[in-house]
């Protein structure tokens, strides 16, 4: 369906819990979906700490689920697949794209339009003074570190795709959380997983506010995009679909056990 | 007779597998894969994996099932047919080898 909404929606950084972080991103694109809302760009922290698996993964082997209840981490399935995310909520700033399959802008592609949407953030890095890349399938890196995963999702004729830019994420936390695969430590390319990794603190020398950051990513997808971004809120119907897929799905063990 | 695998795909991803193939029957009694590649539509997972039960676990048939599998509409990014078929078949040979 073509929306009918001529401006794109941009949601202004807001801090939820994990569910609750999935759950909005899931009734936007449901909600975009049936017509009743514009295209939309969100901006969000994670309020406490989370980690996110990706659809297809089986959090037993990706994540030290005893380390994430010491530390009161939440643990949360996305809808899209991918790997293992630690959102850090002192240093870390997620942005979410949904949009109507049929824009012109986002190509059928599905490789295209990582390297289309991932080139926003791209250019909102480089308006903080950071020089950052591309890195198929779905990550962005500066000097071959990584510095932004992203995952996508193609339903209900609507594209989402979210993605991290971590900001001063405690990087030693973030490999007590997650655990790395016999495979991984086996390709000597990436040995040290500590290695593999930037933040825009360590880039910089200098933690941005996440509000600088969410600014600089409104400025990427408006240049790269060329849209026009209204501020917005979440509509009452988002939200009422919102809390129930947070405590029907994203926060029931059912789902985030499942695989 | 449960058997596990693990792959890194072509395209950079992970794909992990774990089996459960009847002993006397030779049949594949329950298949899970798992891992960070991106397949569209993510539910197909579950028909891949459906689609294999009750089979014989014998190599030539799984191929022919997942290679005829993935000649449908479905798009998988960071990893081939060919990740799958290996990675399956690895979980099923470690089935077998672990009934020794």
């Amino acid at each position: 369906m073509v929306n009918i909404f001529s401006k794109w929606r941009l949601l202004e950084l807001d801090k939820k819990n994990a569910a609750m972080n999935m759950a909005i991103d899931e009734a936007i694109l449901i909600n975009c979906s049936e017509g009743k809302s514009p295209n939309t760009i969100r901006l969000y922290e994670w309020l406490p700490s989370a980690v996110s698996i990706g659809y297809f993964q089986n959090p037993r082997a990706e994540v030290d689920l005893e380390k994430c209840k010491e530390e009161g981490v939440d643990v949360v399935r996305r809808i899209t697949g991918g790997g293992a995310v630690f959102h850090d909520s002192m240093g870390e700033v997620t942005y979410s794209l949904i949009a109507s399959e049929e824009e012109r802008i986002i190509p059928k592609d599905i490789l295209r339009s990582y390297q289309m949407i991932c080139g926003c953030i791209i250019e909102g890095l480089l308006s903080l003074g950071v020089e950052a890349s591309f890195q198929p399938v779905n990550d962005i890196v500066v000097a071959g570190k990584k510095i932004s995963g992203n995952a996508q999702t193609r339903r209900l004729g609507m594209v989402l795709q979210h993605g991290t830019i971590l900001v001063d994420a405690d990087l030693d936390k973030m490999f007590q959380l997650l655990k790395v695969s016999d495979e991984k430590i086996r390709d000597k390319m990436i040995s040290s997983a500590e290695k593999r990794v930037t933040t825009l603190n360590k880039e910089l020398s200098k933690k941005p506010s996440h509000e600088k950051v969410a600014e600089a990513l409104e400025k990427g997808f408006k240049k790269t995009i060329g849209i026009k971004l209204a501020k917005g809120k979440i509509t009452d119907e988002e939200l009422r679909l919102a809390e129930e897929l947070s405590k029907e799905k994203y926060a029931n063990e059912d789902w985030t056990f499942r695989r | 007779m449960i058997g596990t695998s693990e792959l890194k795909a072509q395209g950079g991803k992970l794909i992990r597998v774990e089996c459960d193939v009847h002993e006397r029957s030779n049949v594949v009694m329950r298949l899970i894969i798992t891992g960070d590649f991106f397949l569209h539509p993510e539910e197909a997972i579950e028909e891949l994996e459906g689609s294999l039960l009750m089979l014989r676990a014998e190599p030539e048939i799984l191929t022919s099932h997942i290679q005829s599998f993935f000649a449908k509409e479905y798009t998988l990014v960071g990893a081939k047919p060919e990740d799958f078929v290996n990675a399956i078949l690895n979980a099923i040979s470690d089935a077998k080898a672990g009934k020794q």
